[in-house]
């Protein structure tokens, strides 16, 4: 049995022309927060909504817990929380009444729908809110009202398109800390957002998609070791600056590093090298007499890794 | 943890009568449709319900003051309580007929524009529960209208001209058409998603809808008026009125089952069986509507109610069929791990399996049930004298155009069938066949089928039947009851190009048959097995298996 969560394989999903997935492969393990990122119209709802039994892939095939999206929808449902990219209410309908009816349309009964709610409403802070009409309620309310309607089953995996769309600073945070609590809770989550910085803070990974195709995926780090050739880092010293650029310099001879600067107080550099050698540097520096007292790489956001990566097309 | 069970109620003991009943409420509604539920809370808060409500009591109450201070003292006089009655049903039949189907309608349509109808398909609620919630909704808005006019209708019957037979046929018949007509609101709503098509649908609805009370209100009418002779007046027969009722129920709750397995399948998932529970339907129905006619075709000993049978029969399944032969022959792997495998099984449970193939030669053996048991009949008649078992004798003028009237249904029946089902396969190989293509292509080929002839058989001057009329089953049938078919070539050329059009489908439909059934994934079996731990698996052997 495998070990992912989530596994797309070979997606497609063509609209007439538009090829809104086009084959996309990859693996969630279990436990991990995916970040889903990708220009407008990069086809991250369509492979999201394949994912939650929504539409069906005109190719390739998605599992949820080793289940077939397409042959055991039933199955994929019962371990599948989706939040759309859309609230999707009714009028004349009340918070508790509104999780009540989904906790019964998903076959909780009597004291298990009861503690279902009741803790679904704790954990996205709506107790005060039980007899709020839906139609009353904050975008940002109503976004905890989804995210809580999605968990009412216990679900092992939690599909979420753009949840954050439309928070204010703190209830993006408060997003954040839910997502994480989640993650700690052992729950796999399929996040998409196009606020990055968010993005960045509470995912483990991310998957970088255009046009429908899968540009990248893994870490922020690695994506970006990957794609650049260099890394850039910044030095400061408290000897004067000549030295530290002497020294450096000498290393540039070398051809070891290159784009060797001073930049006010820091003295910064790139080079080609791995992280032990880079480690290295540092290690000579110090043996060498100059104290060091700042060493950074530069670490690059998910927005750079986002630029640099996708091109900006729409088809 | 007992008190648990109530906390839904805030888990306040209720003393009260009031917290008493809604505790007792909320325990019953755990074995209710989510949905009714849900829609039972929103209709209790919602203007719109309660608006229609009072306009119904308005309107009754209102006739009611009106027609006692026309009629004055003379209340028990006359016949004045049928005009009464005719007035609170007008009132009944426009919310049951009107405002209750198309409620129905709506509410499932906005369920689909307003995305709410993905959030609940994905819960573990089936789609044909998601049905059976919204004909809860409507049922129990029927009975809301009902039990708002009970009051009015009973008082009625204590006036004259008025009994309780003809009160409880009306409200039966009205309540079961209302429930046909909600189902197929449900049934139409799933047709389409797109917002301008619904719209258009809404139209056509109310305006089928509206027809429909005009000419129900009409029939009531004449039934009124002829009331006392027919209902009244110690004319009643029973048989006439518990066959007439029961006719109507059977019939129409069979149409219910269509129209609700027919939604069902439109809102399953696409890897779904989407055919065999609609096809389970209508063989039922060919079973009623065939025993209906025999029943009739009994009472009357008329044999031209068997002919009218077979009739009615061919025009179900060329409707029917032409939706089946619409079906995809690509079976999902969902599907195909249900499949039978022994010969028996394939033999028998094949023609319920979703394609076009399966579907042609299950409508056709389906009119083959109606025609083969009517030529039993006529040959059990002619050799043994029928009136000893009660039986009708064998027709007198022969059964020359009985026989020839079968023969044609079926064959045409071959004919148009398998010709759309060919025109439809050829598509297929280079577009998806939707059911509205599907509906044009037969609109068309009905319409070349019986025009055409007729334009050629109108421009030769003829004035009597003419061969040139054999496509045309609509000319054709229609002499063939008249029995002025005997001896014509056209019996001829519609049985063979029927036999032959049958030959050809039914072969081009046997891979259909021949699939074989795909092995359950592990996990999926070990699932099944976590979930339910009390059922072993079945050990094999059964022949239908
Ligand atoms: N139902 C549909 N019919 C036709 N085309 C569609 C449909 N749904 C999506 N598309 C097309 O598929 C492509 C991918 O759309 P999708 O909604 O998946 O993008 P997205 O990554 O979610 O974009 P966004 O960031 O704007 O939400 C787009 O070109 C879109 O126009
Ligand atoms: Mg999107």
């Amino acid at each position: 049995m495998s070990q992912s969560m989530i596994e797309l394989r070979r997606l497609h999903r063509n609209f007439g022309r538009t090829r809104a997935v086009n084959d996309i492969s990859f693996e969630v393990p279990r436990g991990t927060v995916l970040g889903y990122v990708g220009p407008n119209g990069a086809g991250k709802t369509t492979s999201m909504r394949i994912l939650a039994t929504l539409d069906v892939p005109t190719y390739g095939d998605a599992f949820v817990d080793g289940f077939s999206v397409i042959n055991d929808p039933d199955r994929v449902r019962r371990r599948l929380g989706f939040m759309p990219d859309y609230f999707g209410t009714y009028s004349d309908v009340n918070c508790w009444e509104y999780l009540d009816f989904f906790a019964r349309a998903y076959g909780l009964v009597g004291p298990e729908r009861s503690r279902a709610i009741r803790d679904v409403m704790a954990f996205t802070r709506l107790d005060g809110l039980r007899d709020k009409p839906i139609r009353g309620l904050s975008k940002g309310m109503k976004q905890r009202l989804c995210l809580g309607r999605s968990m009412l089953h216990d679900p092992s995996v939690l599909i979420m398109d753009e949840p954050a769309a439309g928070l204010d600073p703190r209830a993006r945070i408060e997003l954040r800390e839910m997502i994480r609590a989640l993650s700690a809770r052992g729950k796999t989550i399929l996040i998409s957002s196009h606020i990055l910085t968010e993005l960045a803070e509470m995912c483990d990974q991310v998957a970088i998609i255009e046009l429908g195709r899968l540009i990248a995926i893994g870490t922020v780090q690695h994506i970006m070791r990957q794609r650049s050739s260099h890394r850039e880092v910044k030095v400061r010293s408290l000897d004067p600056l000549e030295s530290l650029m002497n020294w450096l310099a000498g290393k540039e001879r070398e051809e070891s590093v290159f784009d060797l600067k001073c930049d006010g107080e820091v003295v910064r550099f790139s080079h080609r090298l791995s992280a032990e050698d880079e480690a290295g540097i540092l290690r000579q520096m110090i043996l060498d007499g100059i104290r060091i007292s700042e060493f950074a790489g530069h670490v690059t956001s998910l927005e750079e890794v986002f630029l640099s990566v996708t091109q900006g097309e729409v088809q | 943890m007992a008190g648990d069970a109530s906390t839904i109620g805030d888990g306040k003991a209720g003393s009260g009568i009031w917290e008493r009943s809604e505790e007792w409420l909320e325990r019953a509604s755990e074995y209710l449709n989510p949905l009714l539920v849900k829609e039972a809370r929103q209709a209790l808060k919602s203007n719109q319900f309660a608006s229609t409500f009072i306009l119904l009591m308005t309107l009754a109450w209102g006739w009611s003051f009106l027609g006692v201070s026309l009629s004055e003292f003379q209340l028990t006089l006359g016949p004045d309580g049928r005009s009464m009655l005719f007035g609170y049903f007008m009132i009944l039949v426009v919310a049951m007929f009107v405002i209750v189907p198309f409620s129905a309608f709506r509410s499932l349509a906005a369920e689909r524009e307003d995305g709410t109808f993905e959030l609940i398909s994905i819960t573990t609620l089936s789609a044909r529960q998601i049905v059976f919630g919204k004909l809860g909704s409507a049922v129990v808005q029927m009975a809301v209208y009902l039990s708002a006019l009970a009051p009015c209708i009973a008082f009625t019957s204590l006036l004259q001209g008025v009994d309780i037979y003809l009160i409880s046929f009306l409200l039966v018949i009205t309540s079961t058409i209302s429930l046909i007509f909600s189902s197929f609101g449900l049934m139409f709503a799933t047709i389409t998603r797109a917002r301008h098509w619904q719209s258009a649908l809404s139209v056509l609805l109310i305006l089928g809808l509206g027809f429909a009370t005009l000419i129900w209100l009409l029939t009531a009418l004449n039934l009124f008026i002829s009331g006392s002779g027919f209902f009244g007046g110690g004319v009643l027969e029973y048989e006439v009125f518990w066959t007439s009722v029961l006719n109507t129920v059977t019939v129409g709750f069979s149409f219910i089952a269509l129209f609700v397995f027919a939604a069902a399948g439109q809102l399953s998932f696409a890897s779904d069986n989407r055919a065999t529970a609609l096809r389970c339907v209508m063989a039922v129905q060919n079973v009623i509507g065939l025993g209906w006619f025999i029943y009739y075709w009994l009472a009357t000993a008329d044999w031209d109610v068997l002919c009218a049978g077979v009739v009615t029969l061919g025009l179900y399944w060329s409707v029917a069929g032409a939706f089946m032969t619409a079906e995809s022959p690509q079976l999902s792997p969902r599907v195909l791990r249900q499949l039978p495998q022994s010969l028996l099984g394939r033999a028998f449970f094949s023609w319920f399996n979703p394609g076009s193939g399966t579907g042609y030669s299950f409508a056709m053996a389906n009119m083959g049930v109606a025609v083969v048991f009517v030529f039993a009949m006529l040959g059990v008649s002619s050799v043994l004298g029928m009136r000893e078992f009660g039986l009708p004798p064998f027709p007198s003028g022969g059964a020359d155009h009985l026989v020839i009237t079968c023969v044609m249904v079926w064959a045409y029946l071959a004919a148009y069938l398998g010709i759309g089902r060919l025109i439809l396969a050829l598509f297929r190989q280079f577009i998806y066949v939707s059911l509205p293509l599907a509906f044009v292509v037969y609109c068309a080929l009905h319409v070349v089928g019986n025009i055409v002839p007729y334009m050629l058989w109108v421009g030769a001057d003829r004035y009597s039947y003419s061969t040139i009329l054999a496509p045309s089953w609509i000319f054709t049938v229609y002499d063939a009851i008249d029995g002025k078919l005997s001896g014509d070539l056209a019996v001829v050329l519609v049985s063979m190009s029927g036999a032959v059009l049958f030959l050809v489908n039914f072969i081009l439909a046997a891979p259909e048959v021949g699939y074989e059934k795909m092995a359950v994934p592990d996990r999926v079996l070990k699932d099944e097995i976590e979930l339910h731990p009390e059922l072993q698996p079945r050990a094999a052997g059964s022949p239908w298996d």
